[in-house]
């Protein structure tokens, strides 16, 4: 239960700073301050029971345009450390493709796995989307 | 054919002394209403405005997520004014921020065909309210703010939103036709590599920045990927750069009816392509509520009527797409930024901008695809 308890704390610290602590601050920049951090608190929980699998389905896309099937000498234990690592590794490939003369075939690999990374993403976003920003703020 | 690993670091290395901090949090700055603070801001409008100014009252603009904006009653002379106090930020995405060289812009436009708002005084130091500050006379009018255009009322009515977008090109027109060289605007504003597209500069820059900011491994590679892009096809401007204001919406204008009653927030201009603004205005992340309108005002065609009527020039969808391309890469940077300025002190409303990220790379990758098949469709 441990990872799903913080899912709905997120939701749950959301819901204490709008609900509780928000009617108690008469400064303006501050209470959009609270605005700001209770939204990314809320989006937060609506996204946390995607987001181990998302990550895990970009980490497998970045990978395979990486490196095909082969996997990598030495892998990074943790899923996050594995990303950084692939897209770091994605950074030097395109620099290293430079501007011009590029292989065609390199270039529509990795443009579509970034496709495939930001859809991963956009779906997370939109479930955080589908439910009204906590205070009514907007969506910037 | 420019290549954008050639020139890493140099272009940003001179501004890394204007950037926040990485290790610490830039300072909150200070309330302009508290009685102390607002006595030093007394003291240097006596000094570098009008020795008989009197501060009446003071309130914070809403909105506005760098600068901070304040309307001020004044009394001078014995009569009443409210002006506009625009206050640098010290922290934020567009950050280093340089209001002295926003100040010259706009002075350089006083008496031009293109409006702006009288500056009557520009206090470059730090020590009165904690950062520079500039006091412009108060123009009348709406100022509608693109996200929240529909909600306008003259925005509902199409006749009006046609006539927006003749006023918005025939500003872009006399934008362009300002002689870069009218008041030194050519020694304040960036031309980048001798040779290069003026883009490319801005292209590297920006990378820069990031490479500085996140480290080099940290750059999402979709960032990495367009710039390549940008540098490779960069079009030269066809009669030479003109001038660009580097934010042009509906949104930085303060309208009376339908008509541009002055242009604000100078702080991007530099000298481009002419397509460059309108690629801005109508890049597809400033469109989301309506996707087929052109700056939230036309379809691409009537734009296109438009453009060609007041500029005289045709439109190259081809360029313009390329300057589409540009904005996108643009916006998704200032998203990146947003986040490493929330960790530095910034207003953390910013940081919400991170729900765009997936939104931007999609469509950074489509239209570079489409526009290496040669549709052109925006």
């Amino acid at each position: 239960m441990f990872y799903d308890d913080f899912g709905r704390l997120l939701e749950e610290a959301s819901s204490v700073l709008t609900g509780t602590v928000r009617e108690h601050v008469e400064d303006e920049r501050m209470r959009a301050q609270l605005d700001g951090v209770a939204s990314l608190l809320a989006d937060l929980a609506a996204m946390w029971e995607g987001m181990f699998q998302a990550l895990e389905h970009e980490n497998r896309v970045l990978e395979a345009v990486l490196r095909g099937d082969d996997p990598p000498a030495t892998p990074a234990p943790d899923p996050l450390a594995r990303q950084r690592a692939a897209l770091a590794e994605l950074g030097e490939r395109l620099a290293a493709l430079g501007d011009s003369g590029r292989e065609r075939e390199s270039v529509e690999a990795i443009r579509a796995a970034l496709l495939a990374a930001a859809d991963a993403q956009g779906e997370l976003v939109a479930r955080a989307a589908q439910r009204p920003p906590p205070t009514g703020m907007r969506r910037i | 054919m420019p290549q954008v690993d050639e020139h890493r670091q140099p272009l940003f290395a001179g501004q890394v002394s204007r950037l926040g901090s990485r290790e610490s949090r830039a300072p909150q700055l200070p309330d302009l209403a508290r009685p102390e603070v607002r006595a030093r801001l007394l003291e240097a409008l006596r000094a570098g405005w009008r020795d008989d100014v009197e501060i009446e009252r003071l309130h914070r603009a809403e909105g506005g997520f760098s600068s901070e904006t304040w309307f001020v009653d004044v009394v001078t002379g014995g009569t009443s004014e409210t002006v506009v106090l625009r206050r640098q930020a010290l922290v934020g995405p567009l950050e280093p921020y340089d209001l002295a060289r926003e100040v010259a812009v706009v002075r350089a436009l006083a008496d031009s065909e293109v409006p702006v708002a009288e500056i009557y005084a520009f206090c470059g130091d730090h020590e009165p309210v904690g950062a520079p500050f500039v006091v412009m006379r108060l123009v009348e009018g709406d100022i509608p703010e693109y996200r929240t255009l529909p909600e306008y009322p003259p925005w509902a009515d199409p006749a009006n939103r046609s006539a927006m977008a003749r006023e918005c090109v025939r500003m872009l027109a006399a934008i362009q036709r300002t002689d870069p060289t009218r008041s030194g605007l050519d020694e304040l504003l960036e031309r980048g590599e001798p040779g290069d597209p003026p883009v490319v500069g801005r292209v590297r820059w920006i990378l820069d920045k990031l490479e500085y900011q996140v480290g080099r491994a940290a750059v999402l590679p979709v960032l990495r990927e367009t710039a390549s892009w940008l540098c490779a096809n960069a079009p030269q401007p066809p009669d030479g750069p003109v001038l660009v204001h580097g934010d042009y919406k509906v949104g930085n204008f303060v309208w009376r009816g339908n008509k541009i009653a002055a242009v604000l927030d100078w702080e991007g201009a530099g000298l481009g392509d002419p397509l460059e603004d309108v690629g801005y205005a109508c890049h597809p992340l400033m469109r989301v509520r309506e996707p087929g309108l052109m700056a939230m005002l036309v379809p691409i065609d009537e734009l296109e009527r438009i453009y060609e009527a007041e500029t005289g020039r045709e439109l190259d969808r081809r360029r313009l797409h390329y300057f589409v391309i540009y904005a996108v890469y643009f916006h998704l940077y200032t998203l990146v930024s947003s986040i490493v300025a929330v960790t530095n002190g910034a207003d953390f409303r910013v940081a919400l901008g991170y729900s765009k990220y997936p939104r931007a790379t999609v469509e950074l990758v489509r239209h570079m695809d489409a526009w290496e098949r040669g549709s052109h469709v925006l």
